[in-house]
């Protein structure tokens, strides 16, 4: 179904472009509802860097670029590029990395696994600003004075734990070793576990020197000591930031001349070992990834991808694939929704928790269970529920606590776009919103996200209102010229879910309204077509290869902590060729997503290097 | 595991006794001509309607139409001005909103990002520092906190919800919980003094090993690295450099000579609520005022909601539509623009009880109101045209006697980098221009 004909999308002057590379995926376009937007932003995707050095955004020949003299109506989504023949040829390129900050999420599991107590400091800390959807992306997560604030008094909570039951921390009894012989060994082994790395003989003598510091305070000296190291290790950037920095390597490729790779560095087993563990555990690395790095095992694909099929059997890895559905697919917003008690007067705080249980345990059941074909994930016309959720939905049958598997109806349900939590989370809190559930399909599902609304538009969406159904509401809304273009695109999509309320409960009827949820899907790459009602639409999605390539680029940028961009789409052709072959097995994405040559790999920088930076800290800290 | 309040209550050994109005006298008691200056700036977004806001009238005896009109009791304190453009946000790319935002306080032009926006362009964050950043690196010196920013459900993590910045691509996000803001500011001012001497010593020495890992880390990375890595130095720098401010003063800030109140601890409450607005808006102003009384800050910051938002105000049974498609009315639809207007008229009613508050801390002869420059600013002029020209721009407060007050002011087309430059000359900040230097021509006349 590649290469299929351009679309006409009627959307107010719009503007097409495509990116090269063989995915349909990530042929993309902006709308612009105003004024054409000039060629360097036309058609780069939320995220995708346009600046990308070597691999700098142009929009390319046979891209759509909006033409000021053609209709105005129309926007034309472009022909999907065919397959990069060029990825098997050229060095890969691993895209660009920057440095990621652990985010709440990840502080506190690494507390816990450091110190061993789930001490969770960081659910005070500011929110983690958010990129495309999700927590942990590098570019957001910058650090405040409150920040460091934060951290500062979190170390000293913590250190004040790890002094409190420093048994299970501390190998020596300082009155028979000395003092800053016990204290040194503390420090190079419980800074290893939580600098994920051994540390230099230059870091243990600064940290060292704190026992000396800790004369001044309170006795006894040991003690305090032990609290200002922790401290010490805990605010710092080793701890704070995920460092990498690699290290050059011989790159060994068919015609080409040995030596050190010009373009990369590989990471070391010690950063390979925290990529592993942040990824699929969201924590630090365990014991056996640390003993693993120490013997130099974890250089190979075959290391790497044996590691990880360890870590994904383990329990940890449920909640960290979780923690990334629940971004991806924002059924978790559901934690936090306000329903009106006016429209909604028996809505229950608590039936927000079951909801989002619901949904993360038919994802967690098509990820780790013996069914794991993802294509379920939008087409499943069974799920998970408890008495309580099966009243809530008028489902009989389910007795007792306790979640288990359910048979619906498949004409009503079809996978997570029809769970409660889901079409609750795209409602708003007195009425549906078509236009929000639309939105959430182009922009989670398909991975074209369409920009906010031109500005200037002197129209208020509606509200509820008696005297007719939401759906004849909007589609009056999207009447308006300015809106129609643009609204097309979601509207529909979202007229395919009115058979659900705000909270997601079936409804065939709205204030007397009988409820019509046919309607037809535009503008996608291979789904196109009418359905009958969302259930259908919903099938139609599963089947779509888009989608199943958005399922890997959405990973991608959780994993990566990045968007998308040029020098990232071999990888993305590869992720999905495995995914496709595995009959969508999710976690044989995974796996091959860490031992490929972006999980693998930095690129190199500049050789001239630190020295001469007029930004980094050693220039401030020259000029103290 | 340990709940929240147990590591709150950990923090620093303190354990948190509430007692509910606690007195603290004032330490550093100051001639009453010395009290320091203050900035407050207060936002709200999504514009206003300015035909039922301006005043009528002249300069001195002007009438408060409908949504200001809460502020008649303060009228003699405020300059309410018309006529003050922010041409600085119809540069850069993104939609009107995230322009707005990213120039109101800063003057600058919004640079491009990450953020896909209504004009088919990515939005970023701010090209510059902010005017209250700005004027606390002088006021903010010598107090425990530089700045304090405070939120009321100012949620959402993007430029189109960010007004206080550090420098280009540096926001600040907001406090959106009293209850962590009272924690921070006041729950260690009954330390004990010794144990605050300690904690200090402590506090710097391991701060010290933390500067040397910067230094090492630094030559081994990458240069984008490096810049990341910069940020975080410059914000540990900036903690250690003020810690010592806290001590001895027993850890909290002494009265500048007024009354210190410790408030009381605010609950922990559902801060993304819309049913909690109304009351977390009241609790973030009683904790802005006392830190600004306690002398624990002086500029402080508070975002009501954001640009764009979807907030209802369901505590007055506003159940049908939020503010922000309120704000989209047409000026047909009279209905739904006095919805509006009611939304409006309430952000007034915040804006009158912040300088109720000010009004009745003692400073000398005066009030604190009258150490205080209070600036209130929307990132447009009018929701249904996205219009940034004729901004809603008031200012309130004496300034420490360096603003005449109760005027109504009327400019024709001034830039409103004009304005933030005449913000720190009357905060006593030097500066000769403000902003973008293309839309600053002179300190706006008061």
């Amino acid at each position: 179904m590649h290469g299929s004909a351009m679309r006409p999308v009627s959307c107010p002057r719009a503007v097409g472009g495509s990116l090269r590379g063989g995915l349909a995926l990530l042929a993309v376009f902006a709308v612009a509802c105003e004024e054409a937007a000039p060629p360097e932003t036309a058609g780069v995707a939320p995220g995708v860097d346009a600046r990308t050095p070597g691999g700098g955004f142009v929009p390319a020949k046979d891209a759509a670029v909006f033409d000021p003299a053609a209709d105005a109506g129309v926007v034309e989504l472009p022909a999907p590029p065919s397959a990069p023949e060029h990825c098997a040829l050229r060095p890969s390129d691993p895209g660009p990395a920057l440095i990621r900050r652990l985010n709440r999420r990840e502080y506190d599991n690494t507390i816990r696994d450091l110190v061993g107590t789930d001490l969770a400091p960081a659910e005070s800390f500011l929110p983690d600003e958010e990129f495309l959807g999700f927590d942990n992306q590098a570019a957001s997560l910058q650090i405040s004075p409150l920040h460091a604030e934060q951290y500062m008094t979190a170390a000293e909570f913590v250190a004040d734990h790890v002094a409190a039951h420093r048994g299970a921390l501390l190998d020596c009894d300082p009155a028979a070793a000395g003092d800053v012989a016990c204290l040194r060994a503390f420090i190079e082994g419980f800074g290893l576990r939580a600098w994920r790395r051994p540390l230099e003989a230059a870091e243990v003598d600064a940290l060292a020197g704190l026992y000396d510091a800790a004369a001044a305070l309170d006795p006894p000296q040991f003690d305090t000591a032990l609290k200002l190291v922790v401290q010490a290790l805990l605010e710092s950037p080793n701890f704070l930031f995920r460092i990498e920095v690699g290290e050059p390597f011989e790159s060994v490729r068919l015609g080409e001349p040995g030596g050190l790779d010009p373009t990369r560095v590989r990471l070391s087993d010690w950063e390979i070992a925290s990529r592993l563990s942040y990824l699929l555990w969201q924590t630090m690395p365990d014991a056996e990834l640390f003993e693993a790095a120490a013997r130099g095992e974890l250089a190979t694909r075959a290391q790497v991808q044996a590691q990880a099929r360890r870590m994904l059997a383990h329990e940890r890895a449920r909640p960290a694939m979780l923690a990334f559905f629940d971004q991806w697919l924002r059924y978790a917003e559901t934690l936090k929704i306000d329903r009106d008690p006016l429209y909604y007067p028996d809505f229950r705080p608590e039936y927000r928790d079951l909801l989002v249980t619901e949904s993360r345990t038919f994802i967690s059941n098509l990820v780790f269970g013996a069914e794991r074909d993802l294509r379920q994930l939008f087409s499943a016309s069974y799920t998970f529920m408890d008495e309580t959720l099966a009243r809530f939905y008028g489902v009989g049958g389910v007795e007792g606590p306790g979640f288990r598997r359910v048979e619906l109806d498949p004409a009503q349900r079809a996978g997570i776009l029809t769970h409660g939590a889901v079409m609750a989370a795209t409602a708003k809190p007195n009425m549906t919103s078509p236009v929000f559930r639309g939105q959430y399909v182009r922009e989670r599902v398909l991975c074209t996200p369409l920009p906010p609304p031109p500005p200037n538009i002197p129209v208020v969406p509606p509200s509820p209102d008696p005297d007719s159904s939401t759906r004849e509401k909007f589609e009056e809304h999207g009447r308006n010229p300015a809106c129609s273009g643009c609204h097309q695109l979601m509207d529909p999509i979202g007229f395919g879910f009115e058979n659900f309320d705000a909270v997601g409960r079936w409804r065939t009827e709205e204030n007397g309204h009988p409820i019509d949820s046919s309607c037809q899907l535009a503008a996608t790459q291979d789904a196109d077509g009418s359905f009958a009602n969302g259930a259908e639409m919903a099938r139609r999605l599963a089947e779509s290869e888009q989608v199943q390539r958005c399922v890997v680029t959405q990973f991608y940028r959780f994993a990566q902590g990045r968007g998308e961009t040029l020098a990232d789409l071999c990888t993305l052709d590869g992720l999905y060729d495995a995914y496709a072959a595995s009959g969508f097995d999710f976690l044989v994405m995974v796996e091959h997503l860490v031992a490929s040559d972006a999980f693998r790999f930095r690129r190199r920088p500049p050789a001239s290097g630190a020295d001469e930076s007029e930004t980094g800290a050693d220039a401030q800290e020259a000029a103290r | 595991m340990i709940s929240r309040r147990r590591f709150l209550q950990g923090l620093g050994g303190l354990t948190v006794a509430v007692p509910l109005l606690q007195v603290v006298p004032g330490r550093r008691a100051r001639a009453a001509e010395n009290f320091p200056k203050r900035l407050i700036v207060f936002f709200n977004p999504n514009g206003t309607l300015k035909e039922r806001w301006s005043p009528s009238g002249t300069e001195t005896e002007f009438a408060l139409p409908e949504i200001l009109r809460p502020l008649e009791r303060h009228k003699r304190r405020l300059v309410i001005t018309d006529g003050i453009d922010m041409p600085v946000s119809e540069e850069g790319p993104g939609g009107p909103h995230n322009r707005g935002m990213a120039s109101l306080l800063t003057g600058e032009i919004i640079r491009e990002g990450p953020f896909p926006d209504g004009d088919g362009r990515l939005a970023g964050w701010a090209g510059g520092i902010s005017i209250d950043q700005f004027v606390a690196r002088e006021l903010g010196a010598q107090t425990r906190f530089t700045t304090l920013e405070l939120g009321v459900r100012a949620l959402d993590n993007e430029p189109r919800a960010r007004i206080s910045y550090l420098g280009p691509d540096q926001p600040v996000p907001p406090e959106n919980d009293p209850h962590n803001v009272w924690q921070r500011l006041f729950a260690p001012m009954d330390a004990d003094p010794e144990v605050m001497r300690k904690l200090l010593v402590a506090r710097r020495s391991v701060l010290d090993v933390v500067r040397g890992d910067f230094a090492r880390l630094n030559r081994k990375l990458a240069p984008e690295d490096r810049h990341k890595l910069g940020q975080h130095f410059e914000a540990v720098r900036d903690l250690e450099r003020r810690l010592g401010l806290s001590v001895p003063g027993g850890g909290g800030g002494g009265s500048s000579g007024g009354v210190c109140l410790r408030p009381e601890i605010p609950p922990e409450m559902d801060v993304g609520a819309e049913s909690e607005f109304e009351r977390i808006a009241s609790l973030q102003m009683d904790l802005a005022v006392m830190s600004l009384a306690c002398d624990l800050t002086r500029v402080v910051s508070i975002a009501f909601s954001t640009a764009l938002n979807a907030l209802r105000f369901t505590f007055m049974g506003m159940h049908d539509q939020d503010g922000h498609s309120l704000s989209h009315a047409g000026d047909a639809s009279l209905e739904l623009q006095d919805q509006w207007a009611r939304m409006l008229t309430w952000y007034t009613d915040q804006f009158a009880g912040l300088l109720d508050r000010l009004e009745a801390i003692p400073e000398g002869e005066g009030t604190l109101l009258d150490n205080c420059l209070v600036l209130w600013c929307n990132e447009l002029s009018r929701g249904n045209t996205h219009s940034h020209d004729d901004m809603p721009f008031i200012l309130a407060g004496g300034a420490g006697g360096a603003l005449r007050t109760g005027r109504h002011l009327v400019y024709d087309r001034e830039p409103h980098n004009n304005l933030l430059l005449a913000v720190a000359q009357l905060m006593g900040v030097e500066a000769n221009s403000f902003g973008h230097p293309e839309f600053c021509t002179r300190p706006l006349p008061l």
